[in-house]
């Protein structure tokens, strides 16, 4: 007798009261002895009606694991109960249930002949989620009910079709992608490739070909991952059927069959009979057209052959299954010419059939375990740049790939060492492989459906502003450089180029570690830091190092603390949640430093010392900042047609000035100027003098007010002068001053262009104080989509 | 964050009618959810308390489920086992709408019948209906309605004579309605003790062709009275045979716990006669033999399941002191906390 049942009986003695009390299920038969056993019916009630002879066994593990339910041909007679229950076996009873098994060839119905939807799935629950008796019972009812309408519950877990075949196709695994999944081709041949190296043997589906209901040919072949780009069979070597196919199908490297569709899925595939009855006609005989399809294998009686079949499934989404033909050695080859169908029908009958293990993995599949904390759709349009790819860097960019990010960027001037091993993501087959191109190979084979490009050997001092901007530009990069020289000057150039940066370091030996984020003109950048860290803010949380850790250096020569895989995983993952969870709002968060630590550290204040928490702080620019003070707008772009007006208007004005508004939205300290007004009907244009229609430029004003809901607004000002000289006369100077001062014009700096008879610009931000200041103008292609 | 009530008795699909037949006791208490375009309606027809059969508190479990109050309580008699637990309920929820016999009562059951006249006066006279028989259909949300009793023409001298006398008159005049839904129309016929002579007298003939129905609720618990006035007496037949149903639901405590022996033997039986209109045993489902509630689902085609439902009977039973030490032995599982109650210990 096990211990359990020994201290519980009261556990069983109730659930022998609820079996006895449940008008869903007659009890015939009980034992209690070893363990609990009861054989009965289930009652369906309703349109659909019938019984269903069940017997239900408790498990040793009662009730952490819960009751099996299998299905029988006949309740279990009493004898069979007391036999099932007294044996200290629980094999004994299962064999007792297995034979008077009864399989109804429906999902979730294991081949022993129980059922498999008695899961228990409340992930909030700290307890052992147990399903009571009466939830059991109802779930069955509704399963045998199933079998009567078609109608499931809908659950999450998936069970093949073919999983009840009588015989399988032992060692043979296909793997189909998004190709298979195209709704107009109806039938046709199918293509798989086995790729070396990868899939461990399983062939891959490169795609399918043939007609769509108006019997048009069409194709669809896989693109969407990098295991498509791996195929050496190509898309034209299938349609055109070439030598390499032939080759290819000789070495046994890639396998080609026919496939057809139905119109919903079979409700019992189980072997070659009843396969046969998908394609029968209304005298049950087996369709000439489906044959004939078959022709060329059986009249030359091929060793095998391969067949598919795609459905709506239950929940009404395509599903594929696979079968192998294998001729027993009865159908020999049939000389060419004419066949008649009955010697088709006989060749075919020389033949077994055995089902093929599949799996889907499709772009939306493969993601399916991410959803609610990744989503893909958004993260699969965005591309990050990881500069350092070391223990935290590698971790970082293979955390992101898994999340299913679209495109990785990948910088390390490193190789691989066997001495990062210990602590990097890379293994011994990496060894001197440059870092980026290591972590790219690494992330093809993570996750096909994202891409990398790796830069080796590329120090990033020697990245130049226009090679930032092309690579990086104004979207997300993340540093574990954890090199203040460096990052230095990655700050420089993306405070240049309004890139958002995240830098992660360790410290102490990975028992603690610095977070934090820099959006251009919203956060402090690196160089705000020093001056926080300086005047001893309250909000930098200085974390000391430890000296009681050993130094080593790490390729450049520098000195760093050793630390292990396992703190250094876990900064990882922080930053990885931390900046996942920021690219997935559309603003980010107010906090903007983290700092993590795992012990209490010496000589932090009191709130930042406790262990294992993220401490959040939120600092702003720093007003001494080299990089962030004065002006706020710290760099401006303009759209190509923008300049173009100017020039054309100007141009045409000559040699009499002529001018307008200029409108425009801000975005990290970047002023975007996305309009030009013309000067207006009542505007002045003289030789010296320029006014502009006031009423006519504020209509302008306001349309691009009121049709971006109050983003594009009023910036500033461009004229033309008659001269070569592009330098804001007295004048100038005077009105832009008065505008950055006077309240209604909302702005406390103003932008302005001049545009010079040389098609020069000169560009200033003029200040409340009257004082200016010129600023390159960065021109950007076409013109604004309004899209911001 | 769900409960149990919400948890089985709100259909997953917006055009499924349920109708659950709640475990009282000895009493009557019908919960439809009525699929409707401007979101579900939900109806309670009778309601009980019977702590002593462990029957449900409809309070509780009515708070539970509905978070927009009940749209419609229905009383088919003004009789307490159909009544009792109308004021808690009322308390614990907003109820919009009565429907009722109109018929008043006497003696022991006048009580219970001023929380019902409290409740329409709550209502409001414009959201108050008195049931009559028609032959014209009736719709609520998507579903129709036929009332087939009380007869329009009974109603004025039903209050002469002894109390007992009235209240075996409001038997002869109750509310019996019947709901039906579904392309291929399935039907529930709503019976409350509507007895043998209503049946003979008013009911059968004049409304022969409203009566086949799929699932019918058992008249008064499982009552003689629907056939017969003594054990002895012929029974009544024609009303059982015109209905033809292909279930029966039986709302009463197992016979040895209710105080009128129902449901009696001599209409079990009855009911069981598949020659005279009865029943196959296992569509025969009798609320209290296990303590349970009976779902009946008709979906938009009219194809309709019917189970039964242990769950709502165990979590909203009254909790009553004389009971507690009588209660089944408590679940031994491992992971349950402890929960402590007083426990005199020592003394000299």
């Amino acid at each position: 007798m096990s211990m359990w049942w020994d201290e519980h009986q009261a556990y069983y003695q109730e659930q022998r009261l609820f079996l006895s009390q449940n008008s869903n299920y007659k009890e015939k038969t009980w034992a209690l002895d070893q363990r609990l056993i009861s054989s009965g019916v289930i009652h369906v009630r309703g349109s659909h009606s019938g019984t269903f002879p069940i017997v239900i066994i408790y498990p040793d593990a009662t009730p952490y694991q819960g009751p099996q339910i299998f299905l029988l041909e006949e309740v279990l007679s009493q004898d069979e109960v007391n036999v099932a229950a007294s044996d200290p076996n629980t094999l004994t009873a299962i064999s007792i249930a297995v034979r008077k098994r009864k399989i109804y060839f429906t999902r979730h119905q294991n081949l022993l002949g129980s059922l498999c939807i008695l899961e228990t799935d409340d992930l909030h629950s700290e307890q052992p989620e147990i399903l009571s008796i009466d939830k059991v019972i109802k779930r069955v009812m509704d399963w045998c009910r199933g079998t009567l309408t078609n109608h499931f519950p809908l659950d999450t877990n998936e069970f093949e079709l073919i999983q009840h075949f009588h015989r399988h196709a032992l060692g043979l695994n296909f793997i189909i992608s998004d190709a298979f999944f195209e709704e107009q081709i109806i039938e046709g041949d199918f293509f798989f490739e086995k790729i070396p190296g990868i899939l461990n043997e399983s062939f891959y589906g490169a795609g399918i070909i043939g007609k769509t209901k108006s019997a048009v040919i069409k194709n669809s072949f896989g693109h969407t991952n990098s295991i498509d780009r791996r195929l050496t069979v190509q898309k034209d070597n299938w349609i055109k059927q070439d030598k390499t196919v032939t080759t290819a199908i000789a070495e046994q490297r890639v396998i080609q069959g026919k496939w057809w569709s139905l119109d919903s899925e079979p409700s019992e595939v189980v072997n070659k009979q009843t396969f046969f009855n998908l394609f029968r006609d209304e005298t049950s005989e087996l369709r000439e057209s489906w044959l004939r399809e078959l022709e060329k294998p059986l009249k030359d009686a091929d060793p095998f052959f391969y067949v598919g079949i795609r459905y709506p499934n239950r929940k009404n989404e395509l599903e594929w299954s696979f079968f192998k033909f294998i001729n027993l050695g009865i159908s020999a080859a049939i000389s060419a010419g004419a066949t008649d169908l009955e010697v088709l029908k006989q060749q075919i009958e020389g033949y077994e059939l055995e089902a093929i293990a599949l799996e889907t993995m499709t772009e939306a599949k493969f993601h399916v375990r991410n959803q609610g904390r990744v989503g893909h759709d958004r993260l699969k349009e965005l591309e990050v740049t990881f500069f350092g790819l070391g223990a935290l860097g590698s971790t970082l960019a293979l955390q992101f790939a898994k999340a299913g990010l679209g495109r990785l960027k990948l910088f390390d001037k490193d190789r691989i060492q066997t001495h990062n091993l210990i602590r990097h993501q890379a293994s011994l087959k990496h060894v001197h492989q440059s870092k980026p191109e290591a972590i790219a190979e690494m992330i093809e084979n993570q996750n096909p459906f994202v891409s990398s490009i790796g830069y080796p050997q590329h120090s990033t001092y020697t990245l130049k502003p226009e090679e930032w901007r092309t690579i990086v530009g104004d979207q997300i990069a993340i540093s574990s450089i954890a090199d203040d020289n460096t990052e230095g000057y990655m700050n420089e150039l993306a405070m240049l180029e309004n890139t958002t940066m995240y830098y992660v370091r360790a410290l102490r030996g990975g028992k603690a570690a610095r977070i934090f984020r820099v959006i251009p003109g919203v956060d402090a950048c690196k160089e705000c830091l020093t001056h926080y860290f300086s005047e001893n803010h309250p909000d930098f949380i200085d974390v000391p190092e430890d000296p009681n850790l050993p130094i080593i250096t790490n390729e450049c020569n520098n000195p760093i603390r050793p630390a292990s895989a396992a703190d250094l995983e876990l900064i990882s993952s922080l930053t990885s949640r931390l900046v996942l969870d920021e690219l997935q709002q559309t603003t980010p968060q107010e906090s903007n430093h983290w700092v993590w630590t795992t012990e209490q550290v010496e000589g932090l204040p009191y709130e930042a010392s406790t262990p294992f928490q993220l401490h959040q702080r939120s600092l702003k620019p720093h007003p001494n900042c080299r990089l962030c003070s004065g002006t706020k707008i710290r760099g401006i772009r303009i759209y190509k047609e923008v300049t173009d007006f100017i020039f054309s208007r100007s141009l045409t004005s000559s040699p009499k000035e002529t001018g307008g508004v200029l409108v425009g939205y801000m975005k990290h300290g970047v002023m975007y100027i996305v309009g030009a007004s013309d000067a207006g009907p009542e505007s002045t244009k003289k030789l010296t003098l320029f006014v502009r229609d006031t009423e006519y430029c504020q209509d302008y004003l306001n349309r691009y007010y009121e049709k971006t809901k109050g983003l594009v607004r009023y910036i500033g000002e461009w004229h033309s002068h008659p001269t070569q000289s592009v330098k804001p006369s007295q004048t100038d100077i005077n009105s832009l001053k008065d505008i950055a001062n006077q309240h209604e014009y909302t702005v406390n700096e103003v932008v302005s262009i001049i545009v010079s008879k040389a098609k020069e610009l000169g560009v200033s931000i003029h200040q409340q104080d009257g004082s200016y200041k010129y600023i390159t103008l960065l021109e950007l292609s076409g013109a604004w989509k309004g899209s911001y | 964050m769900t409960n149990k009530a919400k948890e089985i008795l709100v259909p997953e699909n917006d055009k499924t009618l349920r109708i659950a037949f709640l475990y009282v006791g000895q009493g009557d208490a019908t919960l439809l959810s009525i699929p409707s375009s401007q979101g579900r309606k939900w109806m309670l027809i009778d309601c009980n308390v019977d702590k002593k059969a462990e029957g449900i508190d409809l309070a509780l479990l009515l708070k539970d489920l509905l978070d927009d109050g009940l749209d419609i309580f229905v009383n088919t008699h003004p009789h307490k086992d159909h009544l009792c637990g109308i004021e808690q309920i009322s308390e614990a929820l907003d109820i919009r709408e009565v429907w009722h016999s109109g018929f008043e009562p006497k003696g022991e059951h006048l009580g219970t019948y001023e929380k019902l006249t409290d409740l329409i006066e709550k209502v409001g006279e414009s959201n108050t209906t008195i049931l009559r028989g028609t032959r014209s259909e009736n719709q609520i949300g998507d579903i129709t309605y036929d009332i087939l009793s009380p007869a329009e023409h009974v109603s004025n001298d039903i209050m002469s004579g002894t109390d007992d006398e009235v209240n075996k008159r409001i038997h002869e005049h109750c509310a019996v309605i019947r709901f039906k839904h579904g392309v291929n129309q399935k039907q529930v016929l709503i019976t409350g003790d509507a007895d043998w002579v209503a049946w003979r007298d008013h009911i059968t003939g004049y409304h022969k062709d409203r009566l086949p129905s799929t699932i019918l609720s058992a008249v008064h618990h499982g009552s003689r009275t629907f056939f017969m006035e003594k054990e002895d007496d012929e029974p009544y037949l024609d009303h059982l045979k015109t209905i033809k149903a292909e279930q029966l639901i039986i709302s009463a405590p197992r016979q040895s716990e209710s105080k009128h022996d129902h449901p009696h033997t001599v209409a079990m039986n009855l009911y069981k006669d598949q020659e005279n209109g009865g029943f196959a045993e296992s569509n025969i489902l009798h609320l209290g033999e296990n303590r349970e509630c009976v779902i009946v689902d008709i979906y938009e085609d009219g194809m309709y399941n019917i189970w039964t439902d242990t769950e709502l009977a165990k979590v909203y039973k009254f909790q009553h002191e004389e009971n507690i030490t009588s209660q089944p032995a408590t679940p031994a599982a491992p992971f349950k906390s402890t929960q402590l109650d007083r426990k005199p210990m020592g003394g000299e």
